[in-house]
């Protein structure tokens, strides 16, 4: 299967001279099977852009998987085509919101509410099926398998992994590794860390015989304890330290913070690649628009 | 599950928690930074709100793949923010009532609640249960006699005679429960408990937590919930208690290796956990 990734920044879309090689698109990746099945993770502003290539071979087919519904994550579908176009079959799957107890549909088609978008969702034309997600629940899509885990993060996040032509890929979504929120002389402490790496095992096992992981990695250690704890992203070190522990041998940094120029990106992946110099496994590649791989 | 459960949950679902807790999750929450500890301390200590907390996560709105037994764990699972804003909803229900038709003392009630969690977590320790476990433990003393709270404000004036026959006769609730409601609030709690999906440990817990004649085939946990709930008992304000204190039945003695009174002298830490209990109860800075 082929990975491309559409957008690659978080937070919010960041276009201009300083962010042209890597892209301004918030989150969106696009999974293609050998059999031509579109699996596509997440609708940020970079999923615009698939779903006009997408159109050159209608009636478009393809499956959206939604890791969770903050705006650099959503923000695109209103602007997908193939939605507007009689024929296409598009199945959204997601989770079911548990804090605001409100479905998948409900909360997309808020973002198409008049007052924020001029077309609502009923007037869409083509065929949309929703799917709410358990978790570890499994999705068939043609010659794509699709399974979840809830990942560390703010709020509800499925991390998805892809199985196809006997290679299989996974994305995080955001996530931010769990912190003790314990001091070490708290009572709680040891507690807490027991049950940290009880969920460390469980993703690990999520992860076993991945072939390529494309992780959240929006902090450099410095920017991360200066404050971000708790804002629910990972750093290029955590990210390369789960790839390491899960043996997975390539991994990809994505998730760029939305200040972050293309210089800083390069500076920081020469340093990371420095840093690990005569280690092999895993590869790491700084995630950019438009990047194409086969997994 | 009979009709009249069903109406005791749908009332208990729409049961607001304590006003205490209330006021502290709105007061945390409220600035930017509130420390993470500091929810989950307030939420485990409202046996209210780690019950539907409990519940809320092990529903099939989250439909989650594993369950979770405890606050912290859930914290870890789902992420601080999910816990933080299932309390505040459940928070934003409202406070419920200190006083109620039944007469039922509340303050009193939930003192007893978190005592007897912190005498089960005392005596885990004692007889060298994994700290993990421990706070499964912790849940299961706070939450025996979360039945007493659905009856008392399911069924009010029925729940009142059966608090004043109890204390005129020295009798423990249970028996005067059973002959005038036809139940009693361990078979109460712990339909609920099941009704909620907790996990199963934790129901049979509230379920036998009286039940003495079955002592034998408790595990640990029933055992030490039965000790910690007579631990707790002892502590109890004289004039606030509704239920009076029982013998240790043979098997939770052995398991112990100490009778009651020589295990209230054991554990060390107990008069530092009543006092924080009982601080805990009160309202910070005067009542809302």
């Amino acid at each position: 299967m082929k990975l491309t990734m559409r957008g690659c920044r978080g937070s919010i879309p960041s276009p201009g001279p300083d962010t042209v090689r890597y892209g301004g698109n918030t989150t969106c990746l696009q999974v293609e099977t050998a059999a031509g099945d579109v699996v596509i993770i997440d609708a940020g502003s970079g999923i615009r852009q698939l779903g006009l290539e997408l159109m050159a071979r209608v009636p478009v087919r393809c499956a959206i998987f939604i890791t969770h519904t903050h705006w650099d994550h959503i923000q695109g579908l209103p602007f997908f085509t193939p939605l507007f176009v009689p024929g296409s079959e598009v199945l959204i799957c997601g989770s079911f919101d548990p804090v605001y107890r409100k479905s998948l549909p409900e909360i997309l088609s808020q973002q198409m509410q008049y007052c924020f978008f001029p077309v609502s969702d009923t007037e869409l034309k083509g065929n949309i099926s929703y799917e709410t997600l358990r978790e570890g629940q499994v999705v068939q899509y043609g010659s794509a398998t699709v399974r979840n885990i809830v990942m560390s993060h703010p709020v509800f996040d499925y991390g998805y992994r892809v199985n196809a032509d006997g290679r299989s890929l996974f994305f995080t979504g955001d996530f931010e590794p769990p912190v003790n929120i314990y001091a070490p002389e708290d009572d709680e402490y040891e507690e807490y860390a027991a049950s940290i790496t009880a969920q460390r095992l469980v993703l690990l096992e999520a992860l076993r015989g991945v072939d390529t992981l494309v992780i959240d990695a929006q902090y450099t250690e410095t920017e991360y304890r200066a404050g971000k704890v708790g804002w629910g992203h990972g750093t290029y070190h955590t990210a390369i330290a789960l790839a390491e522990d899960a043996g997975i041998p390539r991994v990809l940094l994505t998730h760029h913070d939305p200040t972050r120029t293309d210089d800083a990106l390069d500076e920081i992946h020469a340093g990371l690649l420095a840093e690990r110099a005569g280690r092999s496994s895993p590869e790491v590649i700084m995630a950019r628009e438009g990047l194409s791989l086969e997994i | 599950m009979s009709a009249d459960n069903r109406k005791l949950f749908e009332m208990v679902e729409r049961m607001p928690t304590f006003s205490q807790s209330v006021v502290r999750i709105l007061q945390l929450t409220s600035s930017g930074d509130a420390a993470p500890k500091e929810l989950v301390r307030l939420v485990e200590h409202d046996p209210i709100l780690t019950m539907k907390v409990l519940k809320l996560v092990n529903s099939a709105y989250f439909g989650l793949g594993r369950q979770v037994t405890s606050i912290k764990q859930g914290v870890v699972y789902i992420g601080v923010n999910t816990i933080k804003h299932l309390a505040i909803s459940i928070a934003a229900i409202g406070a419920l009532p200190r006083e109620n038709a039944a007469g039922f003392d509340m303050d009193a009630f939930w003192t007893h609640s978190l005592v007897t969690g912190s005498a089960a977590r005392l005596i885990a320790q004692r007889q060298g249960i994994p700290r993990n476990d421990a706070t499964t433990w912790f849940i299961a003393g706070l939450l025996h006699d979360i039945g007493q709270v659905v009856l008392a404000h399911g069924m009010p004036a029925e729940y009142r005679t059966v608090l004043k026959a109890a204390r005129e006769r020295g009798v423990c609730i249970t028996g005067v429960e059973r002959e005038l409601l036809g139940t009693d609030h361990a078979e109460i709690g712990s339909l609920l408990g099941a009704h909620w999906k907790l996990p199963d440990e934790l129901v049979q817990t509230i379920a036998h937590h009286h039940d003495a004649a079955a002592a034998a085939s408790f595990p640990p946990l029933g055992m030490a919930i039965f000790a910690a709930n007579q631990v707790a008992k002892l502590t109890d304000h004289p004039d606030r208690a509704v239920s009076r204190v029982e013998p240790l039945p043979d098997a939770v003695r052995q398991w112990l290796g100490l009778s009651l009174e020589d295990l209230v002298d054991v554990l060390d830490g107990l008069p530092a956990e009543l006092d924080a209990a009982r601080a805990f109860v009160q309202i910070p800075g005067g009542r809302p």
